[in-house]
């Protein structure tokens, strides 16, 4: 402990330094105020003894200015006086001093109020340096929750925003929601949301919504079913979440149509569903218990799905709006929260502003979700780029003899070729079609001499690939021939398909088979391709794709 | 397998996936899938969601199924279907026969 002396008498000076070092402080003493500024940085005394009266600066106006440096650290000043002056010693206590030292000076009351200042600055430092610590940490925490929000943003936020049919409010209990709600479209134009509330909440229950999240962006994108979906959900936040952790959840798809959703419900309030004039339907019922909880092999995935007509709505709501209690006591409950909506006359924006107002005024104890989804085509079908057709003329042909044509499946090896190729790839599911058509055509009643009347008696239908798979394992002779010659100057391709078969008439074919025959797939064959004609007695057929018909039929 | 198949959580409903393509090479594998349902009063559901291309013998198959579940009044459904599926099932008018979304 350090103890500053400041008096321009040097006896006063002698009597206080001495005693001062015997209490065993360290002592440094200057005989005017200005020096006491000077060294004070240096010497950074934890108590200063200050003459009243000194030539220069008064230790009245001194005493603010030590202060001053001593910084946030309290800095106890104890004036030196003679004065009985009740007047004078008021206003030096009042300038900053903490007490005083009268003279003579006596060195047990010296003692005693130099200790009891020490503690007082003590106190003060300890103070200082856990609020110093205090400021590190909640900085450093400030950063985190920075990083970590920008992370979570990044994850959620890559939803349909802006989607028109869907209306969302969230209202999170703090920066971090347990609450979570997002959508995504499938490859089809479907529409997925899924609305799923962690227990607890702030940043504990959020953390879980990002591998929720990373699965189902990944598994949407690939336009995967709602069952699929929830069960590897299911299976990453069992393996993730501690065991009193879990997800209460709604994965609901809408069909691209608007006329089919199919959910998967865990323990999340029901939603609603409503008439397209407003009158209610029915609830969404959880059939599952919440994410998290069930071991894959025993985890139940089953969906269920309803037609729904045109303009229905599905509301969506967390407990957290349903068990708001906007009059103590008592519940707003989901059907408190159609209430709200049909006041406003489903206008969204009324009705959140209305939610909002009720907040304002009761104590929300969780998040909040809510969100209205309205049952319409979605519009969602991503327009493929349509790729300029390649240049490049070619000519392509595959023969299979024998055995050759049980080994291999020239369709699909074909089609693994085209379809890379600029501007093919939205033409390969026709393109399919047409030669898996052509091609078994010619294996079937060219080369194994198929009758395709078998298939119309009442088990025929497999007895007849039953016979083909027979009669294909015995062939050893015979061949299959296809040609493919694209021609990009007439954006077409020509397709030959021969067999060596005995040949038939195809008109007739056509004509005699029913229900079950090559005559659904002649008609399939004479609607995708551009033109069709049989040569050489039905062994050969010949067909143009147009890979523009549109334009083509103009000319 | 490129077949799968799922009840609805109340067993009103009985899905089946077929992924990638609906050929003739399915042809066991989708009797089988249907087979066991036997008089139970489900809607079936074929979902072509995952299927990719589909042919003659695959519209085969749905009638088969069709006639072989007939003698129970049921519906069959078949949904997500891509606009070039829709296409096809439209050529053979298969509208009047199943429930196509």
């Amino acid at each position: 402990m350090r103890v500053l002396i400041v008096d321009d008498q040097a006896v006063n000076r002698q009597q206080l330094s001495q005693m001062v070092t015997e209490f065993g402080y360290r002592v440094l003493t200057v005989n005017n105020a200005q020096q006491a500024i000077e060294i004070f940085p240096d010497f950074a005394p934890d108590i200063v003894l200050l003459d009243v009266l000194m030539p220069g600066k008064k230790g009245g106006e001194v005493a603010p200015v030590l202060k001053e440096l001593a910084g946030q650290v309290h800095l106890p000043i104890l004036f030196i006086t003679a004065l009985d002056d009740k007047r004078t010693l008021l206003r030096c206590l009042e300038s900053g001093g903490d007490d005083f030292i009268s003279k003579p000076f006596d060195p047990v009351v010296l003692s005693a109020k130099l200790k009891a200042h020490m503690r007082t600055r003590k106190l003060s430092q300890s103070l200082e340096e856990k609020n110093r610590s205090l400021a590190y940490h909640s900085s450093r925490m400030e950063r985190e929750y920075r990083i970590v929000r920008h992370i979570f943003r990044n994850a959620l936020d890559r939803d349909l925003s802006d989607y028109p049919h869907l209306n969302t409010l969230f209202m999170p209990l703090s920066v971090f929601n347990g609450d979570v709600l997002l959508t995504a479209r499938g490859p089809l134009g479907n529409l997925y949301i899924f609305m799923g509330d962690f227990t607890g909440h702030g940043l504990a229950a959020a953390i879980g919504t990002l591998p929720a999240s990373q699965t189902f962006y990944a598994m949407t994108a690939h336009g995967a079913p709602v069952s699929e979906i929830v069960r590897e959900m299911n299976k990453r936040l069992t393996q993730l979440l501690p065991e009193d952790m879990f997800c209460a959840a709604i994965l609901l798809e809408l069909s691209s149509s608007g006329e089919r959703i199919s959910y998967w419900n865990g323990g999340m309030t029901p939603p609603s569903l409503i008439a397209p004039d407003g009158g209610y339907v029915m609830e969404l019922q959880p059939q599952h218990v919440a994410l998290g909880i069930l071991e894959p092999e025993v985890f139940d995935a089953g969906i269920d799905s309803l037609s729904v007509p045109f303009g229905s709505r599905v509301v969506l709501l967390t407990d957290g709006l349903s068990e708001l209690e906007p009059t103590e006591g008592k519940m707003l409950t989901s059907q408190g929260v159609l209430e709200i909506l049909a006041d406003h006359g489903w206008d969204f924006s009324k009705a959140s502003a209305f939610v909002r107002s009720l907040v304002e005024h009761v104590q929300q104890r969780d998040d909040i979700t809510l969100a209205v989804l309205e049952c319409v085509p979605t519009g969602l079908k991503q327009v493929e780029d349509s790729e300029a057709l390649s240049t490049m003329p070619f000519s392509v042909s595959t023969e299979l003899r024998g055995e050759e044509v049980r080994k291999h499946d020239p369709v699909a090896r074909l089609l693994r070729a085209l379809s890379p190729i600029e501007g093919f790839k939205p033409h390969s599911f026709a393109l399919f079609t047409l030669l898996s058509e052509t091609y078994n055509n010619a294996i079937d009643h060219g080369l194994l001499r198929m009758d395709s009347s078998l298939k119309q008696s009442f088990d025929g239908f497999e007895r007849y690939y039953h016979e083909r798979d027979r009669r294909l394992a015995e062939l050893s002779e015979g061949a299959v021939r296809i040609e493919m010659e694209y021609v990009p100057a007439e954006s077409r391709l020509y397709v030959t398909v021969k067999d060596s078969g005995e040949g038939f008439n195809p008109s007739q074919v056509a004509q005699r088979d029913g229900e079950f025959s090559f005559g659904r797939g002649l008609s399939l064959v004479q609607e995708l391709a551009e033109s069709v004609h049989w040569e050489d007695e039905g062994r050969c057929i010949r067909f143009v794709y147009a890979f523009n018909s549109v334009t083509e039929m103009t000319h | 397998m490129n077949l799968y198949t799922e009840y609805s959580s109340d067993r009103q409903q009985f899905i089946i996936r077929v992924k990638g393509k609906f050929d003739f090479s399915m042809v066991q594998e989708f009797r089988q899938s249907y087979s066991e349902l036997g008089d139970e009063p489900v809607t079936v559901v074929v979902d072509f969601r995952e299927t990719e291309y589909i042919d003659s013998a695959a519209l085969g198959m749905l009638l088969n199924m069709r006639k072989s579940l007939s003698g129970n009044p049921r519906t069959i459904q078949l949904i997500n279907c891509r606009p070039e599926i829709r296409k096809i099932l439209d050529i053979s008018r298969f509208d009047k026969l199943f429930q196509i979304d």
